[in-house]
């Protein structure tokens, strides 16, 4: 093909292509625009991470463009894991303990920050017997009536990676997630995927309370940060234990430990667990990245 | 060429108009170009889709993951408010596709 020929064909496409672009364009900025102008205040306080929004400044009407690259210049440095663990490892007592008021507000602030989610120790006067210890390996709970390993997965990776941990006999402290398989939403489905159990029977004033604990606690989120590697999930609470004896402080089901490279047994390891404030249940269950 | 991940990145595949760029014996750069502006283009139309699907808190919210480029958040937070989310933005991006080499075949057929 001749030189003036590829020419022409890139000329002919590149204008064709960029009004089609500019047309669509134009159409989303003038549908869509004022949410993005919107987002500029709350990154602002958030700081840094609007230059991950490439394929958006691109969209961004003239003047807010403006402002997102002012802001650009403002950027803090990326926290990476490694970051995280270090920083803990100085907030964290070397044993793994009940933490102090003090040590909790100083990590909870240091996990708000980082993972620009709100965590509590404490929520509505409501607050667990510890927030950092030691977690053990669950089994999966049974979502609806008729629940097995063979219907538990939704692939076969899933399956080959967590099927062996098995169903428990029992269920989880609020009974089935779902009212049938058919029912099942996908939220449900991630709340069992996701879920942890805490010793809800060992809160402060739990005996009194234990209607109001109940409802507190049910599908609570929890963020759980394992503090060796700097792994961070959004979990739910959807069963109570375990029992003192087992010299375990939490549970996780397979998909929690398995993400946060917990194990159980002899080697297991501690985790820092805080609630989130999520009452318009806007944070996704799973893991989160900093 | 390197595309930015995205939330739908493992639905929508360019590489077709890639090849068929390729065909035109157009050089590298013009032909990244070009890959761009589709790119691009396909882009706007699914956050458009999306954006038009979304309840006005929920957009804020979708927007608030997308800009921190939490993808797999984003898509199971989108998945949970759109249905078939992922059969949608396939289904725009195969016809945008297809409009693209519509373009380039009757490019081939003038010249």
């Amino acid at each position: 093909m001749n030189k003036n020929k590829k020419i022409f064909h890139f000329q002919h496409l590149k204008k064709k292509w960029s009004d089609k672009h500019k047309e669509i364009e134009k159409q989303i900025v003038k549908k869509h625009g004022h949410l993005i102008a919107s987002l500029i205040p709350k990154q602002q306080i958030i700081g840094g991470v609007l230059l991950a929004a490439v394929p958006f400044m691109q969209m961004a009407p003239q003047t807010v463009q403006a402002q997102i690259n002012n802001l650009s210049r403002q950027e803090t440095p990326k926290i990476t894991p490694q970051n995280l663990v270090l920083k803990i490892s100085e907030l964290l007592p070397k044993e793994v303990r009940p933490l102090i008021p003090g040590e909790e507000k100083v990590i909870t602030d240091y996990l708000s920050e980082v993972f620009k989610i709100k965590v509590f120790p404490e929520l509505e006067g409501i607050r667990l017997n510890r927030s950092y210890g030691l977690i053990g390996q669950e089994q999966h709970l049974k979502r609806y009536f008729g629940d097995s390993t063979d219907q538990h997965f939704d692939n076969e990776k899933e399956r080959e990676s967590y099927s062996l941990q098995g169903i428990a006999p029992g269920l989880g402290a609020w009974g089935y997630f779902a009212k049938s398989k058919d029912e099942m939403t996908e939220n449900e489905k991630l709340r069992e995927k996701y879920y942890i159990a805490v010793p809800t029977f060992l809160a402060p004033g739990f005996n009194e309370n234990v209607g109001r604990y109940g409802l507190f606690f049910k599908y609570r989120k929890m963020l759980v940060v394992n503090p060796e590697n700097g792994k961070a999930i959004v979990t739910d609470i959807a069963d109570a234990g375990p029992a003192e004896w087992t010299d375990k402080h939490l549970g996780g089901s397979p998909e929690v430990m398995g993400y946060l490279e917990r194990v159980d047994g002899a080697q297991k390891g501690p985790v820092l667990y805080f609630f989130i404030d999520d009452s318009n249940d806007t944070i996704p269950l799973g893991p989160i990245s900093l | 060429m390197s595309r930015k991940k995205t939330f739908y990145h493992h639905l929508v595949s360019t590489e077709e108009i890639s090849i068929e760029l390729d065909k035109l014996g157009l050089p590298e750069h013009e032909r990244i170009e070009l890959l761009e502006i589709v790119e691009n283009t396909i882009h706007y139309t699914i956050i458009d889709i999306v954006l038009s699907e979304l309840k006005e808190e929920d957009k804020k919210i979708f927007l608030e993951h997308h800009t921190k480029s939490n993808h797999e958040t984003t898509l199971r937070y989108l998945k949970g408010k759109i249905d078939d989310l992922e059969g949608r933005i396939k289904e725009s991006a195969e016809i945008l596709k297809s409009n693209f080499l519509k373009d380039i075949k009757e490019l081939k057929n003038l010249s």
